[in-house]
């Protein structure tokens, strides 16, 4: 091995684990300070900047959490799980699963995949959004195999604890304070439209649906579906109204009529 | 390796510009500001769309903007990381930057990034290394890269060369440019003990093509590269040195926490634009 190669071997090591014993004795002296000293300056910075990534993308964890708290569960973090993409942006994608694997309040989880699919939404990538007008003007014997596509940006969750409530709580400025759990899951959407993100809650129904949509089942496997909730004549109507409410909202990013 | 670039013409000069920052998107699009350029810093746009791309290509209508990496990993030992090199290349066909730099340093092992500026070894191996991966990556990009000098808190036993010999043997060997920072020469003058006009001496003038100016912190024992504070009075002095041996090369201010609003910022660079002009008034430079 060459020794270049050993030479960032042992001080990787150090970064990550603290070893000193491979680095130390590959360092200059200097006449001012050690070599422990000078070498913590790029243990403490690795961590610091890595902090930071988390805190600008778990805003509301770290206000509920507080300064410490937020520390504590980052550095837990950082340490377990070492960066693996060239971009810093991509850091914080395991913090939600690392809360829910760990010893800690079943919301926190919830409130880290909250923020993480914002940051996703924020920089997701841009498309056009169909308009009601181009609803309109697909043929209506097209309709049963038309197939609705989310727009790159559309995120859904299933959340159990009201994580959307307290973000916006604190978004607001209210003192943050742990999330009430709901009685039964509640499905959420959140999306990007003129380059800012929104959310809101779905219905049982309507989640299904947008899921089965971006799935790519056909106009006419979502009204058979919507069948569970409500009535053979009703469910068309009901599917109709769901197709217009979403390209309304800008949730669909295209159309396609099989031809 | 570079046979197909084009010889080396005379250096472009962009005048005086700042790091973009998106604290400052709204109002640089707002106010038509007086800075000639931005330095964008490349992964902050490697993103699938969105606010950033959004700013970015509005701003790219009114400025001409330089593309800075902080991934290249240059002196690391791992294979060069060809998506990002693809990300890089088709994020320069889109904004058309007047050049791509990245920092003489290595920055992550076997797939771990440590999002950190790691010093080099000035050994004649490690030169080899850097020089042979240089080639590559401007082959694969189509231009000559600018690397710029790093700031540093330890240097190494086995070096064989000063930091100064090392960057401009890379940059005679492989063909590519310097990104000379201004503030990096001063930090690590005072952490390394060395004079920083040995430094500016030993740096071919034609292969320097943009300057870094920023601030830093000062502890006890060594000085950081923080780039939270205004430029201070030795590093302007430094600048103002540097102007005199390189002449007119596109400068510009680097800031990444504490950030102020726009127009101090704007009032620092005509600072430097004041320094810049008073050797050549002189006639000192070019």
């Amino acid at each position: 091995m060459s020794g270049l190669r050993a030479l960032q071997q042992a001080f990787r090591d150090y970064v990550l684990s603290g070893e000193t014993a491979g680095i130390v004795p590959r360092i200059a002296d200097s006449a001012r300070t050690g070599a422990a000293q000078r070498l913590a300056v790029y243990g403490e910075a690795y961590r610091l900047r890595l902090l930071e990534a988390l805190e600008s993308d778990f805003r509301v964890l770290k206000a509920v959490l507080g300064d410490e708290g937020f520390e504590r569960i980052g550095r837990r973090y950082i340490e377990a799980h070492p960066s693996r993409h060239f971009s810093i942006r991509w850091f914080g994608a395991g913090l939600a699963d690392s809360l829910r694997r760990a010893d800690e309040a079943p919301w926190l989880a919830e409130l880290a995949a909250f923020e993480w699919a914002m940051t996703e939404v924020f920089d997701a990538a841009d498309a056009a959004v169909v308009t009601v007008a181009d609803v309109a003007a697909v043929a209506p014997e097209r309709w049963p195999g038309m197939r609705l596509f989310p727009h790159p940006s559309v995120r859904r969750l299933d959340l159990h604890w009201a994580v959307a409530q307290l973000w916006k709580d604190v978004q607001d400025g209210a003192t943050p304070s742990p999330p009430a759990r709901t009685p039964q899951p509640v499905a959420w959407v959140l999306w990007r439209r003129d380059l800012t993100n929104y959310f809101r809650s779905l219905s049982a129904p309507e989640a299904w649906a947008l899921d089965a949509a971006g799935a790519g089942s056909p106009f006419a496997d979502l009204c058979q579906g919507l069948c569970e909730w409500f009535g053979e004549a009703e469910a068309p109507l009901q599917a109709a109204g769901l197709l217009k409410g979403w390209v309304q909202e800008g949730l669909i990013g295209a159309v396609e009529t099989g031809g | 390796m570079s046979s197909r670039l084009t010889p080396l013409g005379r250096r472009p000069y962009l005048g005086f510009g700042l790091g973009l920052r998106p604290d400052h998107y709204e109002a640089i699009l707002a106010g038509e500001p007086h800075v000639d350029w931005f330095e964008v810093l490349t992964e902050n746009y490697l993103v699938p769309g969105g606010k950033p791309l959004h700013y970015l290509t509005r701003i790219r209508e009114r400025y001409p903007l330089v593309m800075h990496g902080v991934s290249l990993s240059i002196g690391g030992t791992d294979p060069l990381d060809r998506d990002y090199l693809r990300q890089v290349r088709e994020l320069a066909a889109r904004i058309e930057p007047a050049w791509v730099s990245d920092h003489l340093c290595w920055t992550g092992l076997d797939g771990t990034n440590l999002h950190d500026l790691m010093p080099l070894p000035y050994t004649e191996e490690a030169l080899r290394h850097v020089v042979g991966r240089v080639g590559a990556v401007q082959e694969f990009l189509g231009r000559r890269i600018l690397l710029e000098n790093v700031s540093s808190y330890v240097s190494y036993r086995e070096s064989e060369m000063t930091e100064w010999e090392f960057l401009a043997e890379v940059a005679r060997r492989a063909d590519c440019l310097i990104l000379l920072d201004i503030n990096n020469i001063y930090v690590s003058a005072f952490n390394h003990d060395f004079d920083p006009a040995d430094y500016l001496a030993g740096i071919p003038v034609e292969r320097v093509w943009q300057f870094h100016l920023a601030g830093h912190t000062r502890r006890e024992d060594c000085i950081i590269d923080t780039h939270d504070h205004p430029v201070i009075d030795p590093v302007w002095s430094l600048y103002a040195d540097a102007v005199r041996r390189f002449g007119a090369v596109s400068a510009m201010i680097e800031r990444d926490a504490d950030i102020p609003p726009l127009e101090d910022l704007i009032a620092e660079l005509d600072y430097a634009r004041g320094i810049a002009a008073a050797p050549r008034a002189a006639g000192l430079a070019p």
